[in-house]
């Protein structure tokens, strides 16, 4: 997932807007049991993300990674589902089946779990989703940004920032190590080849890597990290920002009502 | 519900003991710039290292934890034999999973808690012991501690209580041996590959 250059109302949003909106949705998904209520905060997020237009493409990746964790879900908690009643759909270890079966108390796949299993994805859809959408449209600096001025320390910001910039060249250094060792007749294929490259690999990246942590140590020194500095970027809360908290807020609450009320 | 407040609490008041801990024994951490760019470079590292893991041999249903454990503790233990002080494990841990939601997972404050305790536990274990990975049984005990508070803590607290989901008894048990496993297997590969690395740095002219 990365970030989509579109013109959206959630482009525009502060990002401690989102921030605090990744806040509320996590208190959602703790706190709603109700699959109703989970299907609304699902279609909440999901409304969110159609709003960004994204790709086909990203659309698809979406689907498939959510059919997944759906298919994954289902299957545990079909196993794993403890609650009563619950009907066994198939039996794959029976309770008296020696050893085993007296250890796991049986292994069965319940019709009760497996619609458990579905309901409870929903959680996961709506983290998925947002998670999304707060990539989708917020620059990585920028959610630093909001991210130092609700409080973090300047100096997480600073490896943070590090931290991104030295992603590309790791990948391309490790490209290349791997190249080499390769060429000398390393074989990477199979678990066994999977561990042997990464053994190979890390000392001379590290080793590598470290002289260019060096001069970005210096670089940093020398513009002032340590001693006072202006920011190139200030952010500001805009009537839209307090709108669309006061809104995300006051539907929180409601679900969170209405569920203490229904139930 | 409550018993995971609790456990939020409960790593809170972990935090307040590693603080106190280094208070009272005026060994507050303070990094320099060098410190803080070579933590980055191991917050991506660990970003990149697992990559593979993450989308091949973790995908092995039941054994997954043990293959995405290794090359984790691995690196993550590399970087703190290279920084040997409080605080490194804190922040390459918390920064790694910071960097994962800013750049592509997006925040997610429900996982905060469990990059905390991960580090908090393993920064006591290195304040108690008074050592810093410099011997096999440190690693053995560090490995330990952080492959069982993980798993642990996932399977009872987060899975339950965030996602509602059950786990058998014996699924955690072998899913949390695994980690242990896993994570000891790591330690032992990071303290080995950390060797070379810190002589580079001493005597290389890094």
């Amino acid at each position: 997932m990365k970030y989509l250059d579109r013109e959206t109302f959630i482009h525009r949003l502060d990002p401690r807007t989102k921030i605090l909106l990744g806040f509320m949705v996590a208190i959602l998904i703790v706190v709603l049991k109700k699959p109703s209520e989970l299907f609304l905060l699902f279609f909440s997020v999901l409304i969110l993300f159609g709003i960004l237009r994204p790709a086909k493409s990203t659309v698809k990746a979406m689907f498939i990674i959510m059919i997944t964790a759906l298919v994954f879900t289902m299957i545990s908690q079909g196993f794993f589902y403890s609650l009563e009643p619950r009907t066994i759909i198939v039996t794959i270890l029976s309770p008296d089946s020696g050893f085993l079966g007296n250890i796991t108390g049986g292994i069965s796949m319940y019709r009760e779990g497996i619609i458990y299993g579905a309901l409870q994805s929903l959680r996961l859809f709506s983290a998925m989703l947002l998670s999304a959408v707060i990539v989708m449209s917020t620059y990585p600096s920028d959610l630093l940004l909001g991210m130092e001025s609700m409080g973090m320390p300047k100096r997480i910001g600073f490896v943070i920032t590090v931290s991104i910039r030295f992603i590309p060249s790791l990948l391309d250094g490790a490209r290349r190590i791997l190249l080499a060792q390769r060429l000398r007749g390393l074989k990477v294929k199979g678990i066994r080849g999977w561990f042997r490259a990464f053994y190979r690999l890390l000392p001379p990246l590290i080793i590598d890597s470290l002289r260019n942590a060096r001069r970005i140590a210096l670089a940093a020194e020398v513009r002032a990290f340590t001693g006072e500095r202006t920011k190139l970027k200030e952010l500001t809360f805009s009537p839209r920002d307090w709108t669309f908290l006061g809104l995300s807020t006051a539907g929180m609450f409601m679900l969170i009502l209405c569920q203490e009320i229904l139930l | 519900m409550n018993l995971y407040i609790g456990s939020v609490i409960f790593i809170a008041i972990l935090g307040g003991i590693v603080f106190h801990l280094l208070w009272t024994r005026k060994a507050i951490p303070s990094f320099s710039t060098m410190d803080l760019t070579t933590i980055a470079l191991f917050c991506s590292l660990l970003y990149i290292t697992i990559l593979p893991f993450k989308f091949g041999l973790s995908r092995i249903p039941i054994i997954q934890t043990f293959f995405f454990a290794i090359p984790y503790t691995a690196t993550l233990f590399i970087g703190i034999c290279l920084i040997p002080r409080a605080g490194t494990t804190t922040l390459i841990i918390c920064g790694h999973s910071l960097l994962s939601q800013v750049i592509s997972s997006g925040i997610k404050p429900l996982w905060w808690p469990y990059a905390l305790l991960a580090s908090f536990a393993l920064e006591l274990y290195f304040i108690i012991t008074g050592n810093y990975l410099s011997t096999r049984k440190n690693a053995l005990g560090a490995g330990f501690l952080r492959g069982f508070t993980v798993y642990i803590y996932f399977y009872c607290f987060s899975a339950p209580y965030i996602w509602h989901q059950f786990y058998a008894p014996w699924y955690i048990f072998i899913q949390t041996v695994q980690g242990i496993v896993g994570s000891i297997i790591g330690a032992f590969i990071g303290i080995y590959l950390s060797k070379p690395i810190i002589n580079a740095v001493r005597y290389g002219g890094i």
